[in-house]
């Protein structure tokens, strides 16, 4: 089989692993070798679907001897099958970087004969890419839950980043639908790469000056969970996602809105559509937690244990939470303003670094990039509040929840003419200035 | 406060020029009423001042700038002169002024006027260049990697950097169309030339086969279920496709 069809089936087999970031790592090429890492991370182009297109993402082959049931290489499945040879994934990679298609290689492989045999494939070839071809630039690589140590080991110091795939985020859901993992399969795995890039980095501090220490992963570790395909709730994903960022020290926790592509009786119907609004959701939840000093318990609640549709996370937060406001643009803290719906971690940096200039007004905040159809219930300038500040219901709603979602709901979006959660928010005191603390400072 | 004078000053359109045209402004505290390259075909109403370029000039006020604005003042006025921002000389003036009132805290002062356009027309460089690290696709002609690029702002400069460093052992050419400018490393030389068109040779035997390898990857890698061209077009600017390898067909584009 010619390279062009291998590629043509092992991408397609390789395109529902989310992760294509190439961030975490700053390096530059010695003497000799090819290639750079910028810690920001660089997009090489965009996908139909709107994500960016940064590595050069393939299976080193499809053949798997697992049988999970939501993945379209499943033993049982009837798939085209091929394998890359390593030499092939090298000179692949290096065609493409030479030519700044990519800033380098995302490769991951199904369980080619068991997880060692697999796992020692993708070893040969990155080898091949360091040492043969001197390449400096980004790698991902997969880790196969099962994988021995030792091989783990050698994965660490050859790729920039690892990550080892939950994929469903609960034991039940794991029994039932990939019999050939454990938990144990996946987080022993992972937790030895945390305390390989533990100990590699207190090394590399420890010898500082004295010569260039060997890294492991330097650019952290990362997993991935589809969404939809079980009945985990938002609470039990975000809260799993949580504990994978203290325990594990992960650097990113990926969803992946299932997407049927097997019938099964045990998953959604072939037919049906990827939930990306959740997925959405999850994610903006998932940098409230990284970025904006939140707790998942914080977001959701036993009770109350899937986002809101219509208004994003924090805007969610903010109503539940009427008390904390209104803020004063001019003193509140850092920690403060980072709660505010519609003020961002940019637009506090820029209103903290502005407030010391001068005190700040409504108009002013627009310039420093605050979305102020929806920042202006939450805040007061030196005491006041905007001047026209709308409080016409329908308004209200425009300011808080996009057109688009809007236009949805009003369509009957899940079947009724108006939802419960959109109500909810449309008759909420806060907006119509009912919350005692509001109508005083109006005065 | 500086006299408002009725008069435009015209330099030769480089930034040692502008370096002096700013320096006469502030030293003489004068604020003409534009400063503009001489090359601008625009009717001026005003009576003109011709600025000579001195080189030795400009060097001593970027250093008066250094020492008491700081270097990221001295970074964003450099930027705001590669910037596509219409008017940017006189924005500069303005906001050097504010600068040697303010000093290197100017740059918090997003919600002053003479401060805000410049830093939003410095942004869009900025983001515009890191996109292009991206964007930028090479194909090889007779053993030069090569790429043509069509820009709103001068971006090459910023590229110059992260280009060398990746490819540092690589012969390769980048051409602005849009701004007329190549950068050229042929290591271990550098260059930023001006010129007035670039003619491409045929593409290396065998890069077809490399494109298509790309292409067919592009195509694979999009999710049907999940098509979202809205989005895809704010991330990546139509603008931009027509420089990019998967989005040409095999054997159109530039040859
Ligand atoms: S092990 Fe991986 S490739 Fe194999 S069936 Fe499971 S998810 Fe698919």
């Amino acid at each position: 089989m010619d390279v062009l069809s291998k590629l043509e089936i092992l991408a397609d087999a390789a395109k529902y692993d989310v992760a294509c970031t190439s961030s975490g790592v700053n390096r530059k090429a010695s003497p000799g070798q090819i290639g750079s890492a910028a810690s920001c991370g660089i997009c090489h182009s965009f996908a139909a679907d709107g994500r960016c297109i940064s590595l050069l993402k393939v299976l080193m082959g499809n053949h798997c001897a697992f049988d999970c049931r939501y993945c379209v290489n499943r033993r049982t499945n009837d798939v085209r099958r091929a394998a890359f040879s390593p030499r092939e994934i090298a000179d692949l990679t290096m065609q493409f970087y030479r030519r700044n298609y990519i800033e380098g290689l995302f490769l991951s492989s199904a369980v080619e004969r068991n997880p060692d045999y697999a796992t020692e494939q993708m070893i040969v070839a990155l080898r091949l890419l360091r040492k043969e071809y001197r390449f400096a630039g980004y790698i991902h690589v997969k880790g196969i839950p099962g994988t021995d140590k030792s091989l783990i080991a050698s994965l660490g110091l050859l790729a920039d980043r690892i990550s080892i795939n939950i994929e469903l985020p609960s034991q039940a859901s794991l029994n039932l639908l990939a019999p050939d993992k454990s938990k144990a399969s996946i987080l022993d795995p992972m937790g030895y790469v945390t305390e390989q890039i533990a100990d590699y980095k207190s090394l590399a501090l420890r010898r500082q000056g004295f010569s260039a220490a060997a890294s492991f992963a330097p650019a952290g570790q990362s997993t991935q969970m589809i969404i939809g395909a079980t009945p985990d709730s938002d609470l039990q994903i975000l809260r799993l996602t949580e504990s994978l960022y203290r325990k594990y020290r992960l650097k990113r926790v990926f969803f992946s809105a299932y997407m049927p592509v097997v019938s099964d009786g045990l998953l959604p119907a072939i037919d049906s559509r990827p939930p990306l609004l959740r997925e959405h959701r999850l994610y903006q939840a998932d940098w409230l937690l990284r970025f904006y000093g939140f707790s998942a318990s914080e977001l959701l609640t036993e009770s109350n244990n899937s986002f809101n549709p219509y208004v994003d996370p924090k805007c969610n937060w903010a109503l539940n939470n009427p008390d904390f406001f209104p803020l004063e643009i001019n003193t509140a803290s850092r920690e403060e303003l980072l709660r505010v719906p519609g003020i961002g971690v940019t637009g506090t940096r820029r209103i903290l670094a502005a407030r010391r200039q001068a005190s700040l007004t409504f108009a002013d905040l627009q310039k420093l990039g605050v979305v102020i159809k929806r920042a202006q219930y939450f805040v007061t300038c030196n005491g006041r509040r905007p001047e026209d500040l709308p409080v016409a219901p329908d308004t209200v709603l425009r300011g808080l929840i996009s057109e688009r979602l809007l236009a949805e709901g009003r369509k009957g979006w899940l079947g009724e003419p108006e939802p419960e959660q959109l109500s909810y928010i449309r008759e909420h005191p806060l907006l119509e200035g009912g919350v005692p603390g509001w109508q005083l400072v109006n005065k | 406060m500086a006299t408002g004078e009725q008069i435009v000053y015209l330099y030769d359109g480089s930034f040692p020029g502008l370096m002096c045209a700013l320096y006469e402004s502030l030293h003489r505290n004068c604020l003409p009423e534009d400063v503009c390259s001489e090359d601008s075909a625009v009717l001026y109403l005003y009576p003109t001042q011709r600025i000579i370029t001195d080189e030795g000039q400009a060097r001593s006020f970027q250093k008066w700038i250094l020492e008491h604005c700081g270097s990221d003042v001295l970074t964003f006025v450099r930027h705001g002169f590669l910037s596509c921002l219409a008017r940017r000389e006189i924005r500069i003036l303005r906001f050097l002024r504010l600068a040697r009132e303010r000093g290197p805290r100017v740059l918090d002062m997003l919600q002053h006027d003479d401060v805000l356009p410049l830093h939003r027309a410095v942004l869009h460089l900025r983001r515009e260049s890191h996109l292009l690290k991206g964007f930028v696709h090479f194909s090889l002609r007779q053993g030069v990697l090569v790429a043509t690029i069509g820009p709103r702002n001068q971006v090459l400069p910023l590229l110059a950097e992260h280009f060398c460093t990746r490819f540092s052992a690589e012969r390769f050419l980048i051409h602005d169309s849009t701004n007329n400018m190549v950068l050229m490393h042929d290591p271990p030389r550098t260059e930023l030339l001006s010129v007035t068109g670039v003619e491409l040779s045929a593409k290396d035997q065998g890069e077809e086969d490399i494109e298509a390898l790309w292409r067919l990857f592009y195509d694979t890698i999009d999710v049907s279920g999940r098509e979202n061209p809205r989005l895809r077009m704010s991330l990546m600017p139509k603008r931009y496709w027509s420089f990019m390898t998967e989005f040409q067909e095999q054997g159109t584009g530039p040859r």
